[in-house]
């Protein structure tokens, strides 16, 4: 076949149109993928942003519902108005995490704030909940709650009116005069000494026969029972003797709420420990001498109370109470109980006085939070 | 020799060539353009829908139908309590002529606006008895004045004026069992629609109603959308649908979109790109126990 060459025999410089049209091509092929690539990276884009969000959302809401039902009640109840807590968590199987604080509004009210981030936190969703504590609902009709044969003497003193705690706040306004003594057979009660006739007594009535206390009226709570009550104890006490109970503070001068002993402050209630209330159960007999504590106090035995102590809340004991000794005294709401309840004495100088405020406060104590019965939730920005 | 120029039989088929190659080039061109702006419609639409129900979302479930959040409801338009705000009190309320006052705590504001007293109705939650939840409840009223103050503690607050309606029991409800930490919300009645604009094109769209009543236009939000663009379903806390507003628990919630211009379609031919996203949102507010 002849080859097309110049004079020197070397292939002769034609011009073509391949290399051009390949370019171009490649121009043509390459915008089109251009086109495709962009219109399908926005649209991942759009997508991926809507789940982000969704992620993020679903972390909040995830947040809040584990908040909501694992409710510190030991810290968080302590907290004193204003302050917060924070805390923080990762939604299941690493779908996103969250963040934020539970803060005290008044005595009853929170504000849980919780911001929910998607897997690699570029998407964010902050909720909150108006939280109220769901308390405790103890059936306290008279100051002091029985079913066994009791006997009050000495100097006791037995007040069903309502009382405030000396420099209380955020009290409700002072209820009705109360039964003083409620018991499902009268003929149980002996009063002797300085109480004969009943008259160490103020109540409406002074005796409040009530054949409808029963067990339940003891052990169940409407929303707990004894064991549960138990579970929400922040402090757990062996059975002892416990002497110097009151307020112990930390270094910085801090309320030290882990110390066994600290019950809390109702004396001063502007002091460190003044809106500390414990709940205290105590596993068997417990005998106390001295002190002072408030909030909600579950003797799983019998109570021995022998001078100088001050208790501002409930009572509930699960055996016999014996008062003696000088400078005994309960604000609040006791009870006392017990099949093998032989004898509830409250000689020497016992005071019972019935405080709405001691109560609702020790309610409050081992109380949840659970959200407001409607339009708690809200969309924070 | 040196032979320069081309036969007519070359110039024939290259011009031949070219008009092939060129006419492909411009077919490519052509479909990548008819792809790219099928595309952005395309894009459009399902961004568009997205919005629309991701606004939805935002707007529905803070509401508490069972306390009368939810004002109407049809399968095209709703109107609603929209919370626009809300706050923590730092006082007690006080007794003002024809009203309540109080003070809220600034760094406990949240919203999307600040609180506006020609705008601005209001919730205040009452405790009453703080033991018990079956007595809480919200107050209604409307915000009267607004100015800046101090909490006791010294922290920046406003000051809120308000009045209580008659149907929460009137100022004097106020008194007793609100206090120092309750929360208040702020809120105008909002209308969300599927609406048309004057060139026949459906958007979805919503206006606002001041204290007084007056409406604000219908502000387009998302569009534009098909005929039956916008469909609320509403069920009770049954699944069942719901047969008065104060019964919805969710909300089912159909958006369907369309492209602003045609697009060619993979069916073939010039049409509108439509699409739809389907949701139900569970009322966050309504009462429990």
């Amino acid at each position: 076949m002849p080859r097309d060459t110049n004079n020197n025999g070397r292939l002769r410089d034609e011009r073509g149109l391949a290399l051009l049209l390949t370019i171009l091509g490649i121009l043509v092929v390459g915008a089109l993928m251009s086109g495709f690539f962009m219109a399908a990276m926005l649209e991942n884009r759009a997508g991926q942003n809507s789940r982000r969000v969704e992620q993020a959302f679903a972390a909040a809401e995830y947040g809040m519902t584990e908040t909501l039902a694992t409710w510190n009640v030991g810290r968080w109840n302590a907290l004193a108005v204003l302050a917060s807590d924070t805390f923080s968590g990762a939604s299941p199987e690493g779908s996103g995490s969250f963040s934020g604080t539970v803060q005290r509004l008044n005595n009853e009210l929170f504000l849980v704030d919780v911001t929910g981030q998607s897997t690699a936190g570029q998407a964010r969703q902050r909720i909150g909940s108006f939280v109220k504590l769901r308390s405790l609902m103890f059936d306290i009709q008279a100051v002091l709650t029985t079913r066994g044969p009791s006997k009050i003497g000495g100097n006791a003193a037995i007040d069903a009116a309502d009382h405030l705690p000396g420099g209380w706040s955020g009290c409700p306004a002072l209820g009705p005069t109360l039964g003083g003594i409620r018991i499902p057979d009268a003929s149980d009660l002996d009063f002797v000494g300085g109480c004969t006739g009943a008259s160490c007594i103020t109540g409406n009535p002074k005796i409040d026969e009530d054949a409808g206390v029963t067990d339940d009226t003891f052990f169940d709570y409407e929303d707990a029972d004894w064991n549960q009550l138990k579970q929400l104890a922040t402090k757990l006490l062996s059975a002892g003797n416990y002497q110097n109970i009151g307020p112990r503070l930390g270094g910085g001068g801090d309320c030290n709420t882990a110390h066994h002993l600290n019950w809390g402050d109702p004396l001063h209630p502007d002091d460190p420990c003044g809106g500390f209330f414990p709940v205290i159960y105590v596993n068997g007999d417990l005998t106390v001498n001295s002190g002072q504590g408030q909030g909600l106090l579950l003797v799983n035995g019998d109570f021995a109370v022998q001078g100088n102590f001050e208790f501002f809340g409930i009572v509930v004991v699960r055996g016999s109470l014996k008062s003696t000794g000088t400078g005994n005294k309960f604000l609040g709401g006791v009870l006392a109980a017990n099949v093998m309840l032989d004898d509830n004495s409250l000689i020497g100088t016992a005071d019972l006085l019935y405080s709405k405020c001691a109560i609702q406060k020790a309610q409050q104590a081992g109380a949840a939070g659970s959200p407001l019965r409607s339009r708690a939730w809200l969309q924070l920005f | 020799m040196n032979r320069r120029g081309f036969t007519l039989i070359e110039m024939i088929v290259v011009v031949a060539l070219l008009s092939v190659i060129l006419g492909a080039i411009y077919q490519s061109i052509g479909s990548t353009q008819r792809l790219t702006g099928t595309q952005v419609q395309r894009l459009h639409v399902q961004q568009g829908t997205r919005a629309a129900a991701l606004y939805l979302s935002y707007a529905l479930r803070e509401l508490d139908a069972s306390d009368g959040d939810l004002r109407s409801a049809s399968a095209t338009a709703v109107r609603i309590r929209s919370m626009r705000w809300a706050g923590v009190l730092c006082t007690d309320p006080q007794s003002i002529p024809g009203g309540v006052g109080f003070v809220v705590r600034n760094s406990l504001l949240f919203g999307v606006r600040p609180p506006s007293p020609t705008l601005d109705s209001i919730l205040l939650f009452r405790d009453g008895d703080p033991t018990v939840r079956s007595d809480d409840r919200w107050l209604v009223g409307g915000l009267t004045t607004l100015g800046a103050g101090n909490c006791p503690d010294g922290a920046p607050g406003t000051v809120v004026n308000a009045g209580i309606t008659a149907a929460s029991g009137g100022p004097d409800s106020a008194l007793v069992g609100v206090t120092f930490g309750a929360p208040l919300r702020g809120f105008q009645i909002e209308e969300i629609a599927l609406w048309q604009d004057g060139g026949g094109d459906r958007w979805l769209a919503r206006r606002s109603a001041n204290r007084t009543g007056t409406w604000t236009a219908m502000e387009q939000l998302v569009g534009p959308l098909t005929t039956d663009g916008i469909r609320f379903a509403f069920f009770d806390s049954t699944g069942a649908n719901a047969t008065s507003v104060d019964e919805v628990a969710s909300i089912g919630l159909v958006v369907r979109g369309r492209s602003p211009e045609r697009a060619h379609l993979a069916t073939g031919g010039l049409g509108y790109v439509r699409d739809s996203v389907i949701t139900r949102v569970t009322l966050r507010n309504n009462q429990g126990f």
